[in-house]
């Protein structure tokens, strides 16, 4: 499905700035696995995501998706093969516009845009309704809605639904919780998890929360120093502990566990 | 200031109306234009102040050697789409920033109209060419409905266009560019055709503009945008106080056109007043300075530390 093989990445090379992102990558994901990515401040893991979704090109490496090198190819050539849910809940969704205007804006990734036809047919209102209501959010009730009324977790939850309105071929979520309060963090959770197994899509979740990167998916990645440390799946990462996950780390990384701990609790 | 006000005369007041409204009704064509770029895709685009003048240019040139003159407007239109795609091209494809982008081309454009034109003013003998859009006293009556029903064509295309799956798209570019391409939008594509569209009205405004007068002038253009900008926003802030949440996408471009006309009255009353002509244009950037700043200060005044330290001194001495 995604392979990411060996990848480079440096930012404000031959400056004082100058920032090693990402030192030889490589992951590779499987059909309808669900990989969750965990790691310290500069790790890489947003690096990784934005090079998988081409917000710009990387120095050296290639990523696959189903076999075909998508490395030369654009952030809009891509969109059609990726759903995105960003950390931050004003990006995935634009304010300006109504809850309708953004899922039929979504409903139309990866295909020509008509100067003929209308951008929300009537017609498709009923199926907006129905997937809305699976939010249970009460969005379905307020479909003409500027989107810029909403609270940063119905956002969240409507670019979710956005994101994977046309079944992508790779979910990427960049810490979609983590601008959001506890309770609606797992709300928005919940769906994600739903989403995901219902269409059966390829994920890869950050997230800084550890309880949460072993409690959802089948599959637990930990990156440091732009590369991938840890790489956990099926039965032992069912029985991981955040205990065993910050020794895991430690011994990765070679460094002073005391401060694992602040990075990663 | 009693001969002042004896000097003037209200039948000359009335007299120079239906030529306020006629010329506001043509820089409301160029108020769409600046709309779509200025409001739909949050770009400053200083080219209308050239492609305005290249508009007039090029219909004048064409009716002097013979064109159809409502041939020659759809040129117009066609070389102020060039005009903005050149834009487009320096802010998307050479990274540009786009106030730059749009000053390069304006200026650019002066040295284009000057060798459309061969020098600096061409006029067209009006007595012996019959343009739709006279500013003849005795045709001026056909000259405002005929460019009110442009207006309103125009207004009802580009609320059909920015309906459809492409002004959809185009209005997220504006919104959220970062949103837009990860739906697969090509941003940069948008812009460019935003810039065309926009400067392809202003153009046609321009040519609709040199027929009125008779003539193309190479500074017909100057100050352009602000005056196109004054339009937008006296339109919107029009719009606002008499509808209020009624106003809808589709008045909300009425109303810009109105700015146009309410912009080119109150030009009209100004000069009536004696208002010296050479400081028009610095009236009309006050104008729009001021109407600029309202929203800002209204939020400001709402939401500041003075206000709160005044509030709270005089809970202080009440408290005493």
């Amino acid at each position: 499905m995604l392979e990411i093989k060996n990848i480079y990445k440096t930012f404000n090379a031959g400056t004082i700035n100058e920032k090693k992102a990402l030192q030889g990558l490589s992951l590779t994901l499987k059909d309808g696995e669900f990989c969750t990515v965990i790691g310290g401040n500069g790790a890489g893991k947003s690096t990784m995501m934005n090079a998988v979704a081409g917000v710009w090109p990387v120095d050296s490496g290639a990523i696959l998706v189903d076999g075909v090198d998508i490395s030369g190819l654009c952030e809009h050539q891509r969109a059609s093969m990726l759903g995105r849910v960003f950390q931050d809940p004003m990006t995935g969704t634009a304010a300006d516009m109504q809850i309708v205007e953004n899922l039929a804006l979504a409903a139309r990734r990866g295909s020509r845009r008509s100067f003929l036809k209308w951008g929300v047919p009537k017609a498709e209102y009923e199926t907006y309704r129905e997937l809305l209501k699976t939010l249970d959010l009460g969005l379905e009730d307020r479909m003409t809605t500027k989107v810029g009324l909403l609270s940063g977790g119905q956002r969240q939850a409507l670019t979710l639904l956005m994101a994977t309105l046309k079944k992508p071929k790779l979910l990427l979520l960049d810490e979609h919780t983590a601008a959001l309060d506890p309770k609606t963090a797992a709300k928005v959770l919940d769906a994600t998890q739903r989403i995901v197994e219902k269409d059966h899509l390829t994920t890869m979740m950050i997230t800084h929360n550890m309880r949460d990167a072993i409690a959802y998916g089948n599959r637990l990645v930990m990156m440091y120093d732009g590369h991938i440390v840890v790489d956990v799946s099926g039965e032992e990462k069912k029985h991981l502990t955040v205990e065993q996950l910050l020794n895991l780390f430690s011994q990765a990384s070679g460094s002073d566990e005391a401060d694992d701990k602040l990075l990663l609790s | 200031m009693f001969a002042y006000f004896a000097s003037l005369n209200p039948a000359a007041l009335l007299r120079a109306c239906p030529g306020g409204i006629a010329q506001g009704l043509i820089w409301g064509i160029m108020a769409l234009g600046v709309y779509m770029t200025y409001r739909m895709l949050g770009l400053a685009d200083l080219t209308v102040d050239g492609s305005l003048a290249t508009g007039g240019a090029v219909c004048i040139m064409l009716v002097l050697a013979g064109w159809n003159p409502q041939l020659a407007l759809l040129i117009s239109f066609i070389a102020g789409v060039a005009a903005g795609l050149i834009t487009g091209f320096l802010h998307t494809k050479l990274g540009i920033p786009d106030i730059l982008a749009g000053i390069l081309t304006q200026i650019s454009l002066y040295s284009i109209n000057l060798n459309i034109m061969g020098k600096a003013n061409q006029a067209v003998n009006v007595n012996k060419v019959n343009f739709l859009f006279s500013s003849n006293a005795k045709f001026l009556p056909r000259t405002i409905l005929l460019t009110g029903i442009v207006c309103f064509l125009l207004v009802v295309l580009l609320y059909l266009y920015l309906g459809t799956e492409h002004g959809s798209a185009l209005r997220a570019t504006g919104i959220n560019g970062a949103m837009a391409r990860a739906q697969g939008i090509n941003t940069g594509s948008m812009k460019v055709i935003g810039l065309a569209l926009s400067n392809g009205l202003v153009a046609l405004a321009g040519g609709v503009l040199s027929q009125y007068q008779g003539f193309a002038d190479i500074n017909m253009g100057r100050g352009a945008i602000v005056i196109g900008l004054a339009a937008v926003i006296i339109g919107e802030v029009l719009g606002e106080a008499f509808l209020g949440k009624y106003l809808n996408f589709m008045m909300r471009l009425v109303f810009v056109v109105l700015g146009g006309v309410i912009y080119y009255v109150v030009y009209v009353f100004v000069l009536w007043l004696k208002f010296p002509a050479d400081d028009m244009k610095l009236l009309t950037a006050v104008v729009v300075a001021i109407f600029l700043a309202i929203p800002y200060l209204r939020g400001a005044s709402k939401n500041s530390f003075s206000r709160i330290a005044k509030e709270n001194a005089k809970l202080e001495k009440e408290g005493k």
